[in-house]
């Protein structure tokens, strides 16, 4: 499985549009934080908005897992790796691990970053740090969870579609369109939906319905509810 | 050795694939020819794992392919000829795939040059012609060194020369004693390294064996150019010939080779002006086979 792994973090490696998503991921929220930070209302909720923002990746990981795994059947160069290693769960798995690890990466890069600037910010204005060591670590903590899910989503949405449009249209529709009309409809998905679970991973302040654990859980379930789904849908293709 | 036993493949009811069995020899490259739309694609992604099949089983080296213990050392392919990521480096590409198959990353520019393409090696992918790329689906197949060896019409998009390459690259990895199966709807092409041909028309077997054994059963026609038409043709019917086409100064004679009706008109002090063996024989041999081949549905409807 390692070596699977390492083939799956070579092929991103060699390609420029990984590397593209990977940069935008990594810089985009940067001048979107200064832009905020020039325009602060209340000093206090900025840390949280920053954290917010360093979310963004999750959202670029998934999309880089989805473009990564569905050009794969695009191009047809599925076939080679599944001629190298027949045994197609595991490079659904390999896949999906890859993007994880880009996509923490991305999402931790980002985190220094955007948080780093707000830091240099706040003391330059004088101000505090509004939130104690431990609730910026759960924070960022909560950051990398949500980016590698996100990418084994991606990955899995490739697999269940093999077209880059139609694996972009379903992250997108999962996470915005059916999130929220759930959530619009139902109370009990407004309190447990994967909003909440994901408000309990980048929101240490306030008290949820999950705990930190609780959410990181149910977002890695759902993830992995995901990739049990995309690999039913690869093992069963002719490719 | 590969063999292919009673493998089926079929889409909403249709069988693309029905019931084929064929075996391919260690040492020897085996045509696997058939009209476009024969079922060739189907029956090699099947044999390579990639289509499931909805009856029979692939064996290599007497197991099934998930049997072994590392499958893809086992089996290679060059399928889809543009199947790569165009952004990929030519280099990156084959050492990534050296990476995946477990073998050393040295064996990549050597492959390259191999297939000739180690001026290529940091060219981009989506920049290379179709033959360039088929020589590098080459090289990405031969990265593993399996013993046995597919290539699904390897020769589209390559020039005469390239033709000749690979022709010599196939008989090469057959004498290293590899099991070389490739597909074409070319018979010409395969005529001129295949040791085996696999017919195969509407998913179905229609002929199996040497080369050989095709080209013999196969009508031998010649082509007669003469002063005088009429009186030849009448003496090659007496000695039991047929004129199978009169074209005035021209018959198209079965039945009989050259020597013999040169010898015949010899004998009859006509002037020969041109005499040549109909090359087309195998080729019109081969057309006869997929043409009589119908699907199996069709046939049974058919009956009485």
């Amino acid at each position: 499985m390692m070596t699977l792994v390492l083939v799956e973090l070579e092929k991103l490696r060699t390609v420029r549009s990984a590397w593209l998503l990977f940069a935008a991921g990594t810089l985009l929220p940067l001048p979107i934080a200064i832009v905020a930070l020039t325009q602060v209302s209340d000093p206090a909720t900025t840390v949280q908005d920053m954290v917010n923002l360093s979310a963004v990746p999750a959202l670029v990981a998934g999309a880089l897992a989805a473009v990564a795994c569905a050009r794969e059947f695009e191009h047809r160069t599925i076939t080679v790796a599944f001629m190298l290693e027949p045994r197609r769960e595991r490079v659904i798995v390999a896949k999906a691990l890859a993007a994880a690890i880009v996509g923490v990466a991305m999402a931790a890069l980002c985190c220094a970053l955007t948080l780093g600037v707000t830091a240099v910010w706040i003391s330059a204005d004088g101000g505090g740090w509004a939130w104690s060591g431990g609730e910026t670590a759960k924070a960022i903590c909560g950051v990398l969870v949500l980016a590698a899910v996100s990418a084994i989503a991606g990955t899995a949405f490739g697999g269940v579609t093999r077209h880059v449009g139609g694996a972009i249209t379903l992250l997108i529709a999962v996470n915005f369109v059916v999130e929220g009309l759930l959530a619009a409809r139902f109370q009990v998905w407004r309190d447990y939906g994967l909003d909440a679970a994901s408000d309990a991973l980048l929101e240490p302040a306030p008290t949820h319905a999950y705990t930190f654990p609780a959410g990181a859980g149910v977002m890695v379930g759902i993830s992995l509810v995901y990739l049990a789904l995309g690999i039913a849908a690869v093992r069963r293709a002719d490719v | 050795m590969l063999a292919v036993e009673g493998l089926t493949k079929r889409y909403r009811g249709e069988a693309v694939v029905d019931d084929l069995s064929f075996s391919a020899t260690a040492g020897r490259v085996t045509g696997f020819l058939g009209p476009n739309g024969a079922g060739k694609t189907q029956t090699i992604k099947m044999i390579l794992g990639l289509v499931q099949p909805t009856a029979g089983r692939v064996l290599i080296d007497g197991r099934e392919l998930l049997d072994h213990a590392r499958p893809g050392a086992v089996a290679s392919g060059v399928l889809d000829g543009g199947a790569f990521h165009p952004g990929r480096r030519v280099l990156d590409e084959l050492s990534l795939q050296a990476f995946a198959a477990g073998v050393c990353p040295d064996r990549a520019p050597e492959l390259l040059d191999r297939v000739g393409l180690a001026p290529a090696a940091r060219a981009r992918i989506g920049t290379l012609s179709l033959g360039m790329r088929q020589r590098l689906a080459l090289a990405r197949a031969l990265l593993s060194d399996a013993p046995l060896l597919i290539a699904d019409e390897p020769a589209n998009g390559l020039d005469p020369a390239g033709m000749h390459w690979l022709r010599q690259l196939l008989r090469e990895l057959a004498e290293e004693g590899k099991t070389v199966l490739v597909s074409s709807h070319l018979l010409a092409e395969m005529e001129r390294f295949a040791d085996d041909v696999v017919v195969i028309a509407h998913g179905r077997l229609v002929a199996d064996g040497p080369i050989g054994e095709l080209r013999a059963v196969r009508e031998r026609l010649v082509r007669v150019r003469c002063a005088n038409a009429r009186v030849l043709g009448a003496r090659l019917r007496a000695r039991g010939l047929t004129i199978v086409a009169d074209e005035g100064d021209e018959l198209v004679v079965g039945g009989g080779d050259a020597r013999t009706i040169g010898e015949i008109a010899l004998l009859a002090q006509i002037a020969i002006h041109r005499l040549v063996e109909d090359e087309d024989g195998l080729e019109e041999r081969y057309l006869a086979l997929t043409a009589e081949a119908q699907p199996r549905d069709a046939a049974e409807a058919g009956r009485p």
